[in-house]
């Protein structure tokens, strides 16, 4: 690609106006044009003949060739009238460019000053600088922002403006005001702004009233609640809206439960009502009534080779009202009224006057008639709802820790299928637990309801006994190598344990006093293995001990007497059992132990005390 | 502990004495004699903007109250000792009678 080089034609350039650019080349003094033929060239040590006889032997023929096309050119007449026109287009089109190239120019320069009076304004010796000396002439600095603008102070009649107002042309425009008219837009403005202001005050004063209303309301009903129930409320934010939640699970008490945590937030209703919404995991998905299920027991006889339900558990769980008459009236009664020492839900009493007061909706007619009679809050629902959800919660981890212990108990005659925990006591008769709707009410009474109750107030208790060890043991300092230490379900164990123990005893005294056959009953004493002090440490240490009763008989023959002592006791684990069985011969010789063994079996006693006696009465 | 009631204090005297001072300026703002449409202009949005932060310093004291009760409500802590040892008392005695109940039905069933 060859080079070409534009020389810009200093006469041009329109008007007086030199570009200092522009140079022309022949009128450079020898300084400046040495450096730029070096700088076109290169170095004038390159410089040899032979490339400067070639350079101009190149421009010759380029000439030569241009001079052969002109003169082609020049025959042909066409052509020729073409070239003429390409030659003005040129020309028009440089001087079209060189116009555009002046405005722009001219146009820099006007926003540079534009630029400069708008800084002059803020930081006037910079403006200054940059500014053109026609504006500085015509324009002050600074009067481009708005604070320059002079306004005209009102004095009565139209006055002359003081002052001028500047534009940015400095043309010169008088702003010519009449105050009256003005005064009355004053007045206008004013006036409106101030209704306004007011309406806007007046409104807010009612929706802050409103809102008073309903905060009283609602800080009401929160104080009810705290007042009837035993629960501690704390606070809780949920995203930008701070509520508060109460807490009604167990886990102050000892509880493990994991999958309910027992915790409902108070939401604050529009109104200033409360809504009591649970959070769990299972709150949104099942309804509050698959929810709510209680610990049935059922005692199954078998009657005329029929199995049939001859006992079956109450849901226990009553509202505040009734509780409270029920707790005044029953303070004298023998029931075994227990309650746990966190919860308020399970009020036992085992004297078979169970009261239905569940319905669907939680709140029986009587309550209702005592709730308008006496003047109750709305909020008694909320208080009513707590309850519920207390002690449903309480019955939910109950069978939880029963399925659990249910299912290492299966050697025991203990069978888990389809949610139902089923005892054989090895006669006639299944202890069936499940988990009920409290709605499935029994129709009529059966003659063993008051011992299913019975059986389900113990799991009850158990259960929180169980609460109450581990609290003890989460008070306790941690011993370094068995950090924490995981608690074994004990509830369904000490009820199995009972049970066979008792069966037991029934079969061992049957066979002791067939056996001993002289009309006497033999004498027998249960849980000799707990002293007074035990009880006075834990009120429910009978139930956690296993079991252990012994069977005193004295035979006498002549001058000789055989005590006979056979002690009956379960095992660690309650569910299996031991027989000992110690004989003393106290005679001429003073006592002589004849025998100390241990047996798993009543049959195996009988045989031996058969020949223990036998062998005594033949001498 | 301390500090937070003398907050509260310092913030309801604050709030009501300046209540007080923009209902002062907002009468002060709505004479009109003696002054220019722009300075007009300026006041009537001086006017309302006023409104608005008296409109704001009534809300604010009612959070106070909301913060009065709300410490009040949870801050109480509830002790009932006589009705836990009412329950307490003899539950030994119950519960021994419970398990008797248990195993006597027991009995006579088996029998």
């Amino acid at each position: 690609m060859s080079r070409v080089v534009l020389n810009l034609d200093p006469q041009l350039v329109v008007g007086n106006q030199k570009d200092p650019f522009i140079q022309n080349e022949n009128t450079l003094p020898l300084n400046q044009i040495i450096p730029r033929i070096i700088a076109e060239r290169g170095s004038f040590l390159n410089l040899t003949e032979e490339s400067l006889s070639e350079e101009i032997n190149s421009e010759r023929e380029v000439l030569t060739k241009q001079a052969i096309h002109v003169a082609s050119d020049e025959y042909d007449d066409a052509d020729d009238d073409e070239a003429k026109t390409r030659g003005e287009e040129f020309l028009k089109s440089r001087n079209e460019i060189i116009g555009l190239v002046q405005s722009a120019l001219n146009e820099s320069s006007l926003s540079l000053d534009f630029v400069s009076l708008m800084i002059s304004a803020v930081k006037p010796n910079l403006g200054n600088l940059t500014m053109s000396p026609h504006l500085k002439q015509h324009v002050p600095a600074g009067s481009l922002t708005s604070h320059r603008v002079y306004t005209v102070p009102y004095a009565g009649e139209p006055l002359q403006p003081k002052k001028l107002i500047h534009t940015e042309e400095g043309s010169q425009e008088s702003d010519l005001v009449v105050p009256t008219r003005d005064m009355k837009i004053g007045h206008g403005w004013k006036l409106e702004s101030l209704e306004r202001t007011a309406g806007l005050l007046r409104e807010t004063s009612i929706r802050l009233s409103e809102e008073i209303l309903r905060e009283k309301q609602y800080w009401s009903n929160i104080n009810h609640v705290l007042a009837n129930s035993h629960n501690s409320l704390f606070k809780v934010r949920e995203g930008r809206v701070r509520e508060i939640g109460v807490k009604y699970g167990y886990h102050e008490s000892g509880s493990r439960y994991h999958l309910d945590k027992g915790v409902a937030i108070l939401k604050r209703l529009p109104d200033g009502e409360l809504a009591f919404t649970p959070v769990s995991s299972h709150a949104n998905t099942v309804s509050e009534e698959e929810v709510h299920r209680y610990v049935r027991v059922r005692v199954v006889t078998k009657v005329d080779d029929e199995w049939c339900v001859t006992g079956e558990s109450m849901c226990g769980f009553r509202t505040a009202t009734s509780e409270a008459h029920g707790s005044s009236n029953e303070t004298g009664s023998p029931g075994a009224k227990v309650e746990d020492n966190g919860s308020s839900g399970e009020n036992v009493d085992t004297n078979g006057s169970f009261d239905m007061d569940i319905e669907g909706n939680g709140i029986t007619e009587s309550n209702l008639d005592a709730t308008r009679q006496g003047n109750e809050p709305p909020v008694d629902g909320i208080t009513t709802k707590i309850q519920r959800a207390q002690f449903f919660l309480f019955e939910e981890e109950l069978f939880y820790q029963l399925t659990r212990e249910a299912s290492s108990l299966l050697p025991y005659q203990v069978t888990l299928s389809s949610e139902k925990i089923v005892l054989e006591n090895g006669t006639d008769e299944l202890i069936e637990i499940d988990a009920a709707h409290p709605q499935e009410r029994r129709n009529f009474s059966h003659a063993n309801d008051n011992r299913a109750d019975c059986m389900a107030s113990f799991l009850r208790l158990m259960l929180c006994h169980q609460h109450r060890r581990a609290l003890q043991a989460n008070q306790r300092m941690p011993s370094p190598s068995s950090g924490t230490q995981r608690l074994e379900p004990l509830l369904l164990r000490p009820l199995v344990g009972h049970i066979r123990h008792h069966a037991h005893l029934a079969k061992m005294q049957g066979m002791l006093e067939a056996l001993f056959d002289d009309g006497e009953p033999v004498q027998v004493t249960k849980y000799f293995n707990l002293k007074r002090q035990d009880y006075a440490a834990d009120p429910l240490v009978r139930a956690i001990t296993p079991p252990m009763s012994k069977f005193m008989k004295v035979v006498v023959d002549g001058a000789e007497r055989l005590e006979i002592k056979v002690v009956m006791s379960a095992t660690a684990s309650f569910c299996n059992s031991y027989i000992s069985v110690a004989i003393v011969r106290v005679g001429e010789a003073g006592r002589v132990k004849l025998l100390d063994v241990n047996f798993t079996d009543v049959r195996e006693v009988a045989d031996c005390l058969g020949w223990a006696l036998h062998s005594f009465r033949s001498g | 502990m301390h500090k937070k009631p003398l907050a509260l204090l310092e913030k309801v005297n604050g709030n009501s004495a300046l209540m007080l001072q923009k209902l002062f300026s907002i009468i002060e703002l709505s004479t009109v004699e003696g002054k220019p449409k722009e300075t007009l202009a300026v006041e009537i949005l001086q006017i309302e903007s006023n409104a608005a932060t008296i409109i704001r310093l009534a809300e604010e004291l009612l959070t106070v109250t909301r913060t009065l009760k709300e410490n009040w409500i949870l801050g109480q802590l509830k002790l009932d000792d006589d009705q836990y040892n009412e329950l307490e008392r003899n539950l030994d005695l119950k519960m021994n009678d419970l398990i008797e109940k248990v195993s006597s039905v027991e009995r006579t069933v088996i029998r």
